[in-house]
């Protein structure tokens, strides 16, 4: 029976040849590994600069001046936009939620607060009689034409530039606040102006002048677009622009969340914040231009601004309206 | 070969024969055995391997999902962040962390190219909503800004890697699956042949001896029919097991993480609308796309399922729709401008939510159930058939050795 034992013995060793299918895998080497810093959303790296239209010469803080006195709370004239406002029972303004002490969300209640917040609730008073019928849109800075143009918003209260550009899209109310643009960086790195800014990155929100004026600069910097100027904070944090600019006073408000940075360099330009409008409402512009002028008499501008811009120094004197005629 | 000398002695033409019985013996019994084995190996695999696998990674995907929704709605809570919110993040990260450990173990490049992109950035990730968190109690908006970067990072880096390895082990479960359940060819082939050969040998052994039976070739017949029968009837019953496990298991469990993962996008989307703040139309648009391809895939589902699924099923359709007409009561109150109280609606549809998530969950967890439970069953059909097949290829061998030999011996 030799055979068969043979056989059989075959038999087994197939067996267990079949059985060992396992291989060792080889540890994958762990050296190469880097990490990826995050990035906020939509960043522009470089920024696109829109190309520099010619522009018609205008005096950018020229707007319309109110009719007469301010019609009362709750009586708005027939036919008027007010009147269609007052109608549909609430304003709607087209605000930032990330702008710390001018539009921003309270994480502690939820509510949107900040100066121009309360503007924006200031005009709902003049035409209601109560500052809360009011409905607040967050956009974006490169939203605030778009929103107007479409008539999804009553007004935007946003930072926004009066500029000659601009006035040829929409209309601005008189000037409600005075800046310029300056630079906000790490404590201790060094940079001070422009100049130290060579072909280094600086940030600023897409749609803004801000991004022009960086474009613009002798010492060719690089210009990096956000949605938010707060996205700007969070990438100088994290290292992945040198500089953030835009105008002085939203640069305070990002310095007063991050004490490691600090606002400096001299003024880049002249910013004179309005209310944007659209253009087919002059009689809201008018009445929006009587609400400020009332804000300015009677002290209740100087005490939104003291209640919000204080980390911005003292408050000053009102920006005196400009009118066209 | 040579050619068949015609002067061929009768011993040697028995020697050739019984030579030629056995070679065939031992291929069907070592085809037999192999397939056996392979198919043994296949149900093992898809219950110890790939079947956890696939379910690893549905978990690993939910988690990081509801981590992001759940990280959004803490946001949205003004005021403390709810303990119960946290507790949930947390719990969500260690299941992902868990879920990370468990892929890593039988990844294979494509995978371990994910998961080095899943364990590199998932630290990365909740720094991120911690560096919120404490802005958030410092009660700056620089926490909100924080917490979208976060959010994009899971929603554009993390959450499509962990799709991909979900659908990598779905296509590797699948893979098990089908190649366990294809027919035998090869063994149904040499079985016959081999019954045929020894058929042959006895009619010739008959016409020669005037023996009408030799008890060594029946014997050696019924065994190789036997071995045939066996595996054919093992392999069959594990490959309709196995097949059940797809049909009512693996596809099934394809359409309910489909559903899922809208559902979990449909509940980020919710929240990200209320934080956008009037500038969310793109987050609700994509909340409209996903919870149709919701509704339609537990549509799907419940057609698909067997009978006993189908009353979970259901359930989570019915609370699919509650959550949908919550969801539309709340946009309706942000769209007329109440946005504080469309956020304090928040949390009903959070509710709501959470039970279909908890449905869902329940439905999958039936479904990878069947998955591994099938192909144990069908595992379970093969016992014994690897040590019987040895013995049936002895005996076999043996048999055809016994019914020659003394047929061999009567010319020495």
């Amino acid at each position: 029976m030799t055979a068969g034992r043979s056989i059989l013995a075959l038999v087994m060793v197939l067996a267990v040849v079949a059985g060992c299918g396992a291989e060792a895998r080889p540890q994958p080497p762990t050296s190469g590994a880097r990490a990826a810093l995050p990035l906020p959303e939509n960043v522009q790296d470089p920024a696109v600069v829109p190309s520099a239209a010619p522009v018609p010469d205008c005096v950018p803080r020229a707007s319309l001046r109110p009719s007469g006195t301010l019609p009362k709370a709750g009586r708005m004239p027939a036919g008027s936009t007010m009147a269609k406002i007052a109608a549909r029972g609430r304003l709607i303004v087209g605000i930032d939620q990330n702008a710390y002490l001018f539009g921003y969300r309270d994480p502690a209640t939820g509510e949107l607060v900040g100066f121009e917040i309360d503007i924006a609730h200031a005009v709902a008073k003049a035409i209601f009689g109560d500052p809360d019928k009011i409905q607040f849109q967050a956009i974006t800075t490169a939203d605030r034409i778009p929103v107007i143009q479409k008539g999804s918003v009553d007004m935007v209260v946003r930072t926004m530039s009066m500029t000659c550009e601009r006035w040829q899209q929409v209309s601005f109310s008189t000037e409600y606040l005075t800046s310029h643009q300056r630079l906000l960086v790490r404590r201790g790195s060094g940079i001070r102006e422009f100049t130290d800014l060579a072909g280094r990155k600086v940030c600023a929100t897409r749609g803004s002048t801000s991004i022009v004026t960086i474009a613009a600069q002798p010492s060719k910097p690089v210009p990096v677009a956000t949605d938010s100027t707060l996205d700007c904070l969070v990438m100088l944090q994290q290292g992945q622009v040198d500089a953030v600019s835009t105008i002085d006073v939203l640069l305070a408000g990002l310095a007063a969340q991050d004490p490691s940075t600090e606002v400096v360099g001299k003024f880049s330009s002249d910013e004179p914040s309005g209310i944007g409008i659209a253009k087919t409402s002059p009689d809201l512009v008018r009445f929006v231009n009587g609400v400020l002028d009332t804000m300015r008499a009677d002290g209740s501008w100087t005490k939104i601004y003291q209640r919000w811009l204080t980390p911005l120094g003292p408050a000053p004197a009102p920006p005196v309206p400009v009118y066209q005629n | 070969m040579p050619i068949v000398d015609r002067r061929l002695t009768t011993p040697d033409l028995y020697r050739l024969i019984a030579a030629a019985l056995i070679v065939l013996g031992l291929g069907l019994g070592g085809t037999a055995l192999a397939t056996v084995h392979q198919r043994a190996a296949l149900t093992r695999d898809i219950t110890a391997v790939t079947g956890p696998l696939s379910v690893g990674v549905q978990d690993l995907y939910r988690s990081l999902s509801d981590a992001d929704a759940t990280a959004a709605t803490a946001f949205l809570t003004s005021g403390a962040e709810p303990a119960e919110l946290r507790q949930r993040y947390l719990d969500d990260l260690a299941r992902a962390g868990a879920a990370l450990t468990a892929a890593t173990r039988n990844a294979d490049d494509a995978d371990a190219a994910r998961l080095a992109v899943l364990t590199d950035q998932l630290p990365v990730y909740t720094g991120l909503v911690e560096t919120a968190r404490s802005y958030n109690r410092l009660g700056v908006p620089l926490g909100g800004a924080y917490l979208r970067e976060a959010s994009g990072l899971m929603r554009h880096t993390l959450l499509p890697q962990a799709q991909g390895l979900f659908e990598s082990a779905q296509g590797r479960l699948s893979a098990a699956q089908r190649d366990a359940v294809g027919f035998p060819w090869a063994v149904l082939l040499l079985g016959l042949l081999t019954v045929a050969g020894l058929v042959y040998a006895q009619v010739l052994l008959a016409r020669r001896t005037n023996r009408v039976f030799n008890l060594g070739l029946v014997a050696a017949s019924l065994v190789a029919l036997l071995a045939l029968v066996w595996s054919a009837a093992g392999l069959s019953a594990a490959a309709s097991r196995v097949d059940a496990g797809r049909g009512d298991g693996s596809a099934l469990v394809s359409v309910l993480a489909g559903a899922r993962r809208a559902a979990l996008q449909a509940r980020a989307d919710e929240a990200l609308t209320l934080i956008a703040r009037g500038s969310g139309a793109a987050f609700e648009k994509d909340y409209r796309v996903v919870a149709q391809d919701l509704a339609g895939l537990l549509g799907t589902a419940a057609d698909r399922a067997p009978e006993a699924d189908r009353a979970v099923i259901l359930a989570a359709r019915d609370h699919a729709v509650r959550w949908g007409e919550l969801h539309d009561g709340m946009r309706a109150l942000d769209d007329k401008g109440d946005y504080l109280a469309a956020v304090a609606k928040a949390s009903a549809t959070g509710a709501a939510f959470t039970e279909l998530d908890t449905a869902m969950t329940s439905a999958l967890a039936t479904a990878n159930d069947r998955v591994d439970r099938q192909a144990g069953h069908g595992g379970g059909a093969l016992t014994g058939l690897e040590v019987g097949l040895l013995l049936l290829t002895a005996g076999l061998v043996a048999a055809i050795v016994l019914g020659f030999r003394p047929r061999i011996g009567e010319y020495r």
